[in-house]
């Protein structure tokens, strides 16, 4: 299967924001959206999955600690599936000392909560084009 | 008792049983039969001759001290001298004493007794100390990234409404809502350091002053559960609440709403968007309110345990919360002199419920 939209007109990549929390989700959606992008949303694993397969982000912003489905269990199983597996994900994380296990998940980047918007802002531009 | 000479053991047991003790008394003569004794276990002395021929005082002392650090090792000498007993001390012997003066055992023997009473009371304190420490430490991580979580929506909300004011949206439904999501994440931080503080006071003094007043319990549940509604609706869960008249009693308002929200916001995070019900019901003296989720459950091994501090079923990296919520609960509920109670299957879901005595409501009992 191609890659290349032929014809299509020339849009910019959706971000997709996968966090459990309802404000930090819409507000990041909100802000995202304010650069013009258009953004995708899923609450845990399972839905990002979904959401990656039907939306072929630019990129991913994945919370790591989710009910159901978490970040790791769902960059696993992105990784095992060559269709998706070339999708950019940012790990967004609030809990410490996790440096290891972010690192084993092979992120292009990795930013803690709270989150600095511009910073977040750089690496959307950099993937959505 | 190490000792090649079946006499001299008798001895040192004469001398025991005169001393008052009643001696459970092995004797061994080689390095192998004094580590099957020492494996079996529950001895509280070793007393050494200290040349017999299979085994002599310094190799068994070595053997011991390989086996524990703190089990008493008594040398008993003839003609060991003064150099060799400093030699055995600085090995890790306990003491020494000579063949010529045995009568000294008694006494050295019920010190040695004290001293490894006194160590192995100080290791105990020492072991809980650093549990409770290390339980402190992990509950200081889950509750920084708890905060951080309202916190994170906080500083998120505040950009946007500043973007907006800033591109002179000022006075416009769209910032109105920003302004109003400020708000109710800073109410969440605010809920948040409360409930850590009351775990702090809780754990602290164990005290807690109740404030009570008379409510009508039935009215709180509704409350609580209007709250929840948008958060019910989210997780998919049609959340149901049934009241059988007014059920009103002398309880901490503030208290109990926050049990209830306890429970009901653990209906909604391990209800699995199964429906939730809510009932409230008077039986003879007690006020009864039950929480039943259709879930995930809980294992018949984790019940009891859910209700400690800092406990939870489930990993903390699946669902969020500080692990405190039902012990909490469950404090609060007995200063009331109520208890609460859980009867779950795993993967069927889990009723939660509340028992308040009714007795101090005006026209009670009391």
């Amino acid at each position: 299967m191609s890659e290349v939209h032929a014809g299509a007109a020339p849009a910019r990549r959706p971000v997709l924001v996968v966090d459990d929390d309802r404000d930090i989700r819409e507000t990041l959606r909100e802000l995202i959206e304010d650069e013009g992008y258009e953004v995708a949303t899923a609450k845990n694993g399972a839905e990002a999955l979904e959401q990656v397969r039907a939306v072929r982000p630019g990129i991913v912003l994945l919370d790591l600690f989710m009910p159901g489905m978490d970040g790791a269990e769902f960059r696993r199983l992105q990784l095992e599936d060559p269709e998706i597996a070339g999708v950019p994900v940012v790990v967004i994380s609030a809990a410490v000392g996790l440096e290891d296990r972010v690192a084993e998940m092979r992120p292009i980047d990795h930013l803690e909560k709270p989150i600095r918007l511009d910073a977040l802002l750089a690496v959307v531009a950099r993937h959505c084009r | 008792m190490v000792e090649d000479s079946e006499d001299d053991a008798r001895l040192v047991s004469l001398e025991l049983r005169r001393g008052g003790y009643a001696p459970d008394l092995e004797r061994v003569a080689s390095p192998s039969s004094l580590r099957v004794a020492l494996e079996r276990g529950g001895w509280d002395v070793v007393v050494s001759g200290h040349a017999p021929p299979r085994l002599n005082g310094l190799d068994a002392l070595q053997i011991v001290r390989r086996f524990s650090a703190d089990l008493p090792f008594l040398l008993v000498s003839g003609g060991l001298g003064e150099e060799g007993a400093v030699d055995a001390l600085k090995q890790g012997a306990s003491d020494f004493v000579t063949k010529q003066n045995l009568g000294r055992l008694v006494t050295a023997i019920a010190r040695e007794l004290e001293d490894a009473q006194v160590r192995r009371e100080k290791r105990a304190a020492h072991e809980a100390l650093e549990q409770a420490v290390a339980a402190r430490d992990a509950f200081l991580s889950i509750a920084s990234h708890e905060l951080k979580t309202p916190l994170t929506a906080l500083q998120l909300q505040l950009q946007s409404l500043t973007r907006s004011v800033q591109q002179g949206d000022a006075g416009t439904e769209r910032v109105s809502e920003r302004i109003r999501s400020v708000a109710r994440s800073t109410e969440r931080l605010g809920e948040l350091v409360n409930r850590l503080l009351d775990v702090s006071r809780i754990t602290r003094g164990g005290e807690m002053e109740l404030v009570k007043e008379e409510f009508d319990l039935g009215e709180l549940a509704r409350e609580v559960a209007s709250r929840f509604q948008d958060a019910a609706a989210e997780a998919g869960s049609d959340l149901r609440i049934v009241l059988d008249g007014p059920v009103r009693g002398m309880w901490d308002r503030m208290r109990i709403d926050a049990i209830v929200t306890n429970l009901l916001s653990n209906a909604v995070k391990y209800g699995e968007g199964k429906s939730i019900e809510v009932t409230v019901r008077a039986q003879g003296v007690r006020a009864l309110l039950e929480v039943t989720d259709h879930g995930i459950g809980i294992a018949a091994d984790d019940q009891a345990r859910i209700f400690g501090r800092f406990e939870r079923a489930v990993s903390e990296r699946h669902y969020g919360g500080f692990g405190v919520g039902l012990w909490v609960a469950r404090r609060v509920a007995e200063e009331h002199g109520g208890r609460v109670r859980v009867t779950s299957r795993p993967g069927r879901g889990s009723t939660f419920t509340l028992e308040l005595p009714r007795e101090n409501a005006v026209g009670g009992a009391r």
